[in-house]
């Protein structure tokens, strides 16, 4: 049985973001409360100058409660704490900032049905991929990517080795879409810096003329996150020192598209851990692991490069004063019912005087 | 004497139970008698009121409700102001010997267990199918370790404060025995350190002959770690 298709993407994680940030192991957790607020406690575990920068891919601001508390292994935990009067304020906090944080949307639903209240509570975490060039149904149906989310999400087992087999085939062309992405935003940045250079030795149709033995010649590189060899790519193709020209004529785009493979590269890196209490019986969930009231979720952030992924659980609390008053009332009627059936049984059968 | 038989077959006559020559002798009689002529006259009026009361049905419609009714009124006339418990629990038994209240208790009782057992069962249906599930997911995997006795000196020994504060949490695994359990993601982590050339000069904190001499300590560990990892020597 294949797991974690994109295994492979932890190779695109590039070092200057583990050297400056260091590796953050992110857990979040929500409690959701029978009166519809949400309790969220977000844990952080890093080195020192990581948790202490407090440059977080989460949006945590000052009306947060932090702790901060040195870890049995030289570590140091962050422990942000914040309750929300309901889903709507908790989706307008950690909305996020595009390319700077993540961002997730909280939806909780409920429905009184009088003897249980049927909760619903949606964690959307937000697609977070800052390079969206190139659609991803280019290379992946939708519901092959709606089928593998569901088994990877809930670590569901395929139901054959075919679906096991395709999952391999599908992980590898969402390795070429992501490769292509990341080609095709540098291609632009780089056609916008030769439009700006107007020099006839490389012109927009020259370069797009090449965009196919640039994006073949490039592939593999940017599987491995080597940008910097890509200009000895480019210049190796086009064949002009001109190349290097073109580059810096636009370092507001090459800086834009290292800010945004630096955003995604710092993302990919950390490891992210989701819990949601609810409030009552846990009846249906997508997580992977369920422990008692609380549902659980690991390695789900890769998913968010496809598009937004829900974590949804479901339950039902027990309205006991509606089981009673119901209770009490049929067992009311049931008496009532009986000793007047009882009664008038006794009354036909005496004789008339 | 004539009259006293007669008295007899005017009855019989009104019900048309005399034969033919009888009821002939009893006209006859009856024209010539008047005592006998005005008993007939009687009887059939007799017979005109009963006849025109006979559409009438001596029974009620519903004895039950009527008799609940008509004992309530009775009740109700001689209730003094303030009723006993008992009398309290006789007007509602009364209450529902009315067959409408009946059927509709009887109705609200089924409804009341019908839609609880409907909503536990759908409850327990969901747990169960959930525990399925859970039950079919595969335990998580511990995550693959190799043990290896490295010179861990070599990696403690490299000095450059970034790069420790890094490897800082991998130090950490090392065993009483000094051996030291690495993770593969680890073992990826220390291979990509290869490359961190070009990242680390960027960054502009370190010169190139420090980067290459830390790259070629980390790269040789690296590169034993991989080939344990691969099933090397």
């Amino acid at each position: 049985m294949l797991r974690h298709p994109y295994v492979s993407l932890i190779l695109l994680i590039p070092l200057f973001a583990v050297l400056f940030n260091g590796c953050l192991e992110i857990e979040t957790t929500s409690r959701v409360n029978s009166d519809g607020t949400i309790h969220r406690t977000v844990v952080i575990k890093g080195d020192s100058a990581a948790i202490h920068a407090g440059d977080f891919p989460l949006p945590l601001d000052a009306t947060w409660e932090r702790e901060i508390q040195k870890s049995d292994d030289k570590r140091f935990i962050l422990t942000a704490t914040r309750l929300f009067r309901d889903a709507d304020e908790m989706s307008e906090a950690l909305k996020g900032t595009t390319g700077k944080t993540l961002g997730l949307r909280a939806e909780l639903q409920r429905q009184f049905q009088w003897f249980f209240t049927k909760l619903r509570y949606r964690e959307t975490w937000l697609n977070f991929d800052p390079f969206q060039a190139v659609p991803v149904t280019d290379y992946l149906s939708p519901t092959e990517v709606d089928f593998f989310i569901r088994h990877e999400l809930s670590k569901e087992p395929y139901p054959t080795e075919g679906d096991s087999l395709a999952l391999k085939d599908a992980s590898e062309r969402f390795e070429k879409w992501h490769a292509a992405n990341l080609f095709e935003a540098y291609y632009r940045a780089f056609m916008d810096g030769v439009k700006k250079l107007n020099d006839p030795r490389l012109t927009p149709a020259s370069v797009a003329a090449a965009k196919d033995k640039l994006c073949e010649k490039s592939k593999q590189y940017l599987e491995k996150n080597k940008i910097d060899t890509l200009k000895l790519i480019f210049r190796g193709v086009l064949k002009t020192p001109t190349v290097q020209k073109a580059m810096a004529a636009n370092p507001e785009g090459f800086e834009d598209y290292m800010a945004r493979l630096r955003f995604l590269d710092g993302i990919m890196e950390n490891s992210y851990h989701s819990n949601i209490i609810m409030p009552g019986l846990i009846v249906q969930t997508n997580a992977s692991a369920l422990d008692g009231s609380k549902a659980s979720w690991e390695d789900y952030i890769k998913f968010c490069l496809l598009r937004d992924t829900d974590l949804v659980v479901e339950s039902r609390i027990t309205n006991w004063w509606a089981i009673v008053v119901t209770g009490i009332i049929v067992a009311a009627l049931l008496i009532l019912l009986v000793a007047t059936t009882l009664r008038r049984r006794r009354v036909l059968q005496t004789p008339a005087s | 004497m004539d009259c006293e038989r007669f008295d007899k077959t005017l009855h019989l006559y009104r019900r048309g139970e005399l034969s033919d020559h009888e009821a002939a002798e009893l006209a006859e009689h009856v024209r010539t008698c008047r005592r006998c002529a005005e008993t007939q006259e009687k009887l059939r009026e007799l017979d005109r009121y009963v006849e025109s009361v006979r559409g009438i049905s001596p029974m009620l419609d519903e004895p039950e409700e009527s008799t609940a009714r008509v004992m309530a009124r009775i009740r109700a006339a001689e209730a003094p102001a303030r009723k006993s418990p008992k009398e309290m629990i006789d007007r509602l038994m009364e209450y529902f010997l009315k067959p409408g209240i009946r059927y509709a208790s009887a109705a609200v009782v089924v409804f009341a267990v019908a839609s609880f057992s409907l909503q536990y069962f759908t409850i327990l249906q969901s747990i169960g199918t959930l525990e399925q599930r859970m039950a079919a997911t595969p335990a998580p995997r511990a995550k693959p370790t190799v043990s290896y006795a490295i010179e861990t000196e070599a990696i403690r020994s490299t000095t450059d404060r970034h790069l420790l504060r890094t490897l800082e949490p991998y130090q950490d695994q090392v065993q009483s025995d000094g051996a030291v359990i690495v993770e593969l993601r680890t073992l990826r982590f220390l291979a990509t350190l290869v490359d961190a050339r070009a990242s680390f000069l960027a960054r502009g904190y370190m010169d190139r002959d420090r980067v290459d001499a830390l790259i070629r300590e980390v790269a040789k560990n690296t590169r034993t770690l991989i080939r344990f990892a691969n099933g090397g020597d």
